[in-house]
């Protein structure tokens, strides 16, 4: 093992180097080039076996990843915001496949207007293709989950592909400390690929992913995709495990940061949750009971784990860096439905913050457990509650004045 | 945007935007009054700033104390030639206030650079401008790290709530005469593109191509050039089917 000073982007390419993958299609977007310029460097420096291609596009990219994977490839691919929705065909068509892949994702938000910095509506537009989805907080987690997402996919009851998240700029171009392991150890977790139900073989023709008409049979391939990521919550925890007796590190469907007897709790996902775990130790020190519980794995959703650790508490706020406009933040809307059932369910408030990279700052989030608070005595709190202060609105009044915008408000 | 470091013996739950800088470095000092950038942002009384100079500039920068000025452009050239080393000498400076030892600094400007230099000659010359560095920075004062400890007075937001707003507002146009109104891009210009109207059709692909939504068309129809914001390009004299746009070599801007 070498400690080494890596970025976010650096440490998925250390992942793919470490799985030692045969292929990677590439194409570049900000925030992830980094990720396939160092590829494409160790595979030139021969530090990394495989094939190294460019493609015209996200499309033809992962149309390439897709079909090298169908072939018995262990493959890498990374895109980002534009990219991954310019691809978005293929998301659904790959995961229908049964492949495995790994496709990283540097969350960016999406045009329009078209911006540079993380938030996470790239990513939750594929929640619904059948990828699992694996978000990251730190660059060891990012490392740690490539392999991870490779294990998983890769498991012969399982068989899906895997997209791990991590943000731009705040992971992607920030560097920590990262824990690199030997190649051997890793071999250890995760052995090479052994296709043994989507390959090319002389000896066993195949077609795959082929055409289905009249909706029974569509229906029975759709719904053993819904099944195989239900079964991959109690995988992905049966291997998490493996990773922590071999590397010492821990990860869960969720993580849960000062939970023992909190009351007012946030829910966060990716590197922001850094953020909400250092106001949680503020409030601590104040005596509240503060906690958070950090959405790791987002598909499969982990309802249970969820309702089991929101239950009983006074108010939980769920912190969305996404919107879905017409309703709001998009993981508020699962977690709720996964505490419908739950006895004793807390006041649940929704928060939009941190879009297009907007910092959520720590007034910001003493200003969510004021909510919380709030809304445990009963008292009504905005839904959605947009993290926005009024010297930015004085900001942007003063941008669109400089636009030419007339009135303001 | 910006790039930044943290270093701390204890975990940091600090993420993105950094709030509360120990030091600040400026590596452009035409930075310091450009609000869009606004590089002093978060500085406390007595944050230190580490300031990029131009020696040959007559521009005052009223930056209160404590600032360490060099001119580190210049000596990155004199040092290697390359304009890049500025990273080096900056590193090296912001090393220096920082109270790491020199060794530390080489160390860690071999662990960037080695794999990035074409030779070994490029890496020396670049350690030997970070102890240039060392050097002329050897009387500053190390940064005092600040005690974080006085977290807990962090208050509530100011937040608002948005209220619904006509699209005209509300979708992202910019409907005054020029995309960077308030950024005079016009001393940009290398060419200046001059109409000469007798030429002109009024086909208007100039209006239309103006990546700048410099040009506007008066009460004839014929182009007329903003030159404050006018930043040169050309497109309009390269589109013009009459060549219309004599370009003439900007002396003034
Ligand atoms: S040179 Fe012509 S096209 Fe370019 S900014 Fe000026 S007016 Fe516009
Ligand atoms: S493109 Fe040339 S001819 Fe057409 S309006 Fe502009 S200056 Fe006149």
């Amino acid at each position: 093992m070498t400690r080494q000073l890596l970025t976010g982007n650096a440490a998925a390419a250390w992942g793919a180097r470490l799985a030692d993958v045969d292929y990677i299609p590439a194409f570049p977007i900000t925030p992830q080039t980094e990720i396939v310029e160092l590829l494409s460097r160790w595979v030139a420096e021969r530090d990394l076996g495989g094939r190294f291609v460019t493609f015209d596009s996200e499309h033809s990219m992962l149309t390439a990843a897709g079909a090298a994977a169908a072939t018995g490839a262990r493959v890498f691919t990374a895109t980002s915001s534009q990219g991954l929705l310019y691809g978005f065909e293929m998301l659904y068509t790959i995961a229908g496949w049964r492949v495995p892949l790994v496709l990283v994702n540097v969350s960016r938000g999406l045009s329009s207007p078209i911006t540079l910095e993380a938030d996470h509506n790239d990513v939750l537009a594929a929640r619904d293709s059948g990828f699992v989805q694996i978000h990251t907080e730190t660059c060891q987690e990012v490392l740690d989950s490539v392999l991870m997402a490779y294990r998983l996919a890769e498991s012969d009851d399982i068989k899906l592909p895997v997209i791990v998240n991590l943000d731009g700029f705040t992971l992607s171009f920030t560097r920590e400390p990262v824990d690199v392991p030997e190649p051997e150890r890793v071999r250890e977790f995760l052995p090479s690929y052994e296709p043994n139900h989507a390959f090319i073989r002389g000896d066993q023709p195949m077609a795959q992913g082929t055409a289905v008409l009249g909706g029974f049979a569509y229906s029975y391939f759709r719904y053993q995709l819904h099944l195989a990521q239900r079964h991959a919550l109690e995988v992905i925890e049966l291997q998490a495990k493996e990773f922590e007796g071999l590397f010492g590190r821990s990860y869960g469907l969720v993580e849960s940061f000062q939970m023992d007897d909190a009351e007012y709790v946030l829910v966060m996902s990716n590197a922001f949750a850094t953020k909400g775990k250092a106001a949680v130790q503020r409030l601590r020190d104040r005596g509240v009971k503060a906690g958070l519980v950090r959405l790791r794995v987002l598909r499969p959703f982990p309802s249970e784990a969820i309702a089991a650790s929101l239950a009983g508490r006074k108010a939980v706020a769920v912190v969305d860096q996404n919107l879905s406009p017409g309703i709001g933040g998009i993981t508020f809307q699962e977690v709720a439905s996964a505490l419908y059932g739950a006895n004793d369910r807390p006041a649940l408030v929704s928060v939009v913050g941190g879009l297009g990279g907007k910092n959520i700052s720590d007034p910001e989030l003493e200003s969510i457990f004021k909510d919380l608070e709030r809304a445990a005595s009963g008292d009504s709190v905005p839904s959605p509650r947009l993290l926005y202060t009024r010297a930015e609105k004085v900001s942007m009044d003063k941008l669109l004045s400089i636009a030419g915008k007339e009135g303001s408000s | 945007m910006a790039a930044f470091t943290r270093i701390a013996r204890e975990a940091i739950l600090e993420r993105g935007a950094m709030e509360h800088p120990a030091l600040v470095v400026v590596a452009d000092e035409t930075l310091v009054d450009e609000p869009a950038s606004a590089p002093l942002a978060g500085r406390r009384d007595d944050t230190p700033v580490l300031l990029n100079v131009n020696a040959q500039s007559a521009r005052q920068l009223s930056v209160p104390e404590p600032v360490f000025r060099a001119d580190f452009t210049a000596m990155a050239i004199a040092a290697t030639g390359r304009l890049s080393s500025l990273s080096t000498a900056l590193a090296a400076a912001a090393s220096r206030l920082s109270g790491l030892d020199e060794e530390h600094c080489r160390a860690g400007i071999d662990a960037e650079l080695a794999g990035e230099l074409a030779s070994r000659d490029e890496l020396e010359s670049n350690l030997a401008l970070a102890h240039d560095v060392y050097t002329l920075a050897s009387d500053w004062t190390a940064v005092a790290w600040p005690d974080d400890a006085d977290e807990s007075d962090v208050v509530e937001a100011d937040l608002v709530d948005l209220g619904l707003e006509p699209p005209c507002r509300a979708a992202p146009s910019i409907y005054a005469s020029a995309n960077s109104p308030a950024r005079h891009t016009g001393n940009w210009r290398q060419y200046r593109p001059v109409l000469e109207p007798d030429k002109c059709n009024r086909c208007w692909l100039c209006f239309v191509w103006c990546p700048e939504a410099a040009i506007t068309l008066d009460e004839n129809e014929f182009p007329t050039v903003d030159y404050d914001v006018c930043k040169g390009c050309l497109l309009c004299a390269h589109e013009c089917p009459t060549d219309a746009f004599r370009v003439e070599r900007e002396l003034g801007a």
